[in-house]
């Protein structure tokens, strides 16, 4: 049942944060041990969605702080993160998909507290009181963090565009 | 208010999460300013393409090695030997633990235990000879049992007497 309920997520949020596919399984299946082993250790007063969050993401912060996953390359955006919608129009999905690359490939700079924040506020729509629970960290804090990683966001699409642009002239 | 100002608050400007005097500060900064209404643009742009990833599915693969976890890799926890509490018990069973194997596995048992069985019987003799001590005052006092006690119950009269003098 907890395989069920939860894998899907953890394996979302793991693949999210590192951006490989393989890792991502092999951090899932870490997360899954260390949950087996903590369970005794569980409070049952907490929200227990909250709690396996909170493990996961300590887990997937102290792994890339160890291994400085940031130097590894993410994988290639491909159709398996792809939101494709078939009856959509050709140019706008093809524009979507090149705005999706960009940003799934500059997550890899952000640091891993502010790319957490977001992945944990903008992709999975999770809300501001939650985020700062998994995260043990004050909302003023959070918010911060999510705004800092929109604007490096921002401002790895402009520079992008500027790429692209300057390519168009050449 | 500066850029570096506006900044910050473009995340709650975006989530309507402002009042509306802050409301109105940024969008009249953002009306003069080019390049923070370009920076709101593709906060904007990026606050959407995250917001549109889908979730994927875990692969039967996957599935099939987190389901053999639990058999797999349960370990029992020994994690309640390091408690601060339990380390005086740990230190005194490891001395105990020292000590009898010194005494275990010593070649020269033999006269460890000679020297031990000497001791013990020299305490023992001198116990006896105490216990023979006392008796033999006991006997020697037995005389002189009822004096003793009549002094004893008059101590008092005694003390005034003395006094007195």
């Amino acid at each position: 049942m907890l395989i069920d309920t939860y894998s899907k997520k953890i394996f979302n949020l793991a693949y999210q944060f590192t951006g490989t596919y393989e890792t991502a399984e092999d951090m899932t299946q870490e997360i899954f041990i260390k949950v087996h082993e903590s369970l005794h250790k569980f409070d049952f007063g907490r929200n227990f969605n909250a709690w396996i969050l909170t493990l996961s993401r300590n887990f997937l912060i102290d792994h890339y702080r160890k291994t400085k996953l940031e130097k590894k390359k993410r994988t290639e955006y491909d159709e398996r993160t792809l939101d494709s919608d078939d009856h959509a129009d050709p140019e706008k999905e093809m524009l979507k998909k090149n705005s999706q690359k960009i940003i799934w490939d500059g997550l890899k700079s952000l640091s891993s507290d502010v790319r957490m924040a977001v992945i944990l506020r903008d992709i999975q729509g999770k809300k501001y009181e939650e985020i700062a629970e998994i995260m043990s960290s004050p909302i003023g804090t959070i918010k911060s963090r999510v705004n800092r990683g929109r604007i490096q966001l921002a401002k790895i699409i402009k520079e992008n565009q500027g790429e692209k642009n300057e390519l168009q002239t050449n | 208010m500066n850029c570096k100002q506006i900044e910050k608050l473009l995340s709650p400007y975006l989530e309507n999460d402002l009042s509306q005097e802050k409301k109105n500060l940024v969008e009249n900064h953002i009306k003069k300013c080019p390049q923070c209404s370009e920076l709101l643009s593709y906060m904007k742009e990026a606050k959407n393409s995250l917001a549109e990833m889908p979730e994927i599915d875990i692969s039967p693969s996957l599935r099939k090695k987190l389901y053999k976890i639990p058999k797999k890799k349960f370990k029992l926890s020994f994690d309640f030997l390091l408690k601060p509490a339990l380390q005086p018990v740990l230190a005194a069973s490891m001395v105990l633990i020292t000590v009898v194997s010194l005494y275990t596995l010593n070649p020269d048992r033999g006269k460890i235990n000679k020297y031990i069985n000497q001791h013990i019987h020299a305490g023992y003799s001198k116990a006896e000879q105490l216990y023979a001590k006392a008796e033999s005052l006991t006997h020697s006092l037995a005389g002189h049992k009822e004096s003793i006690l009549f002094s004893i119950k008059n101590i008092d009269l005694f003390w005034e007497k003395t006094i007195k003098k």
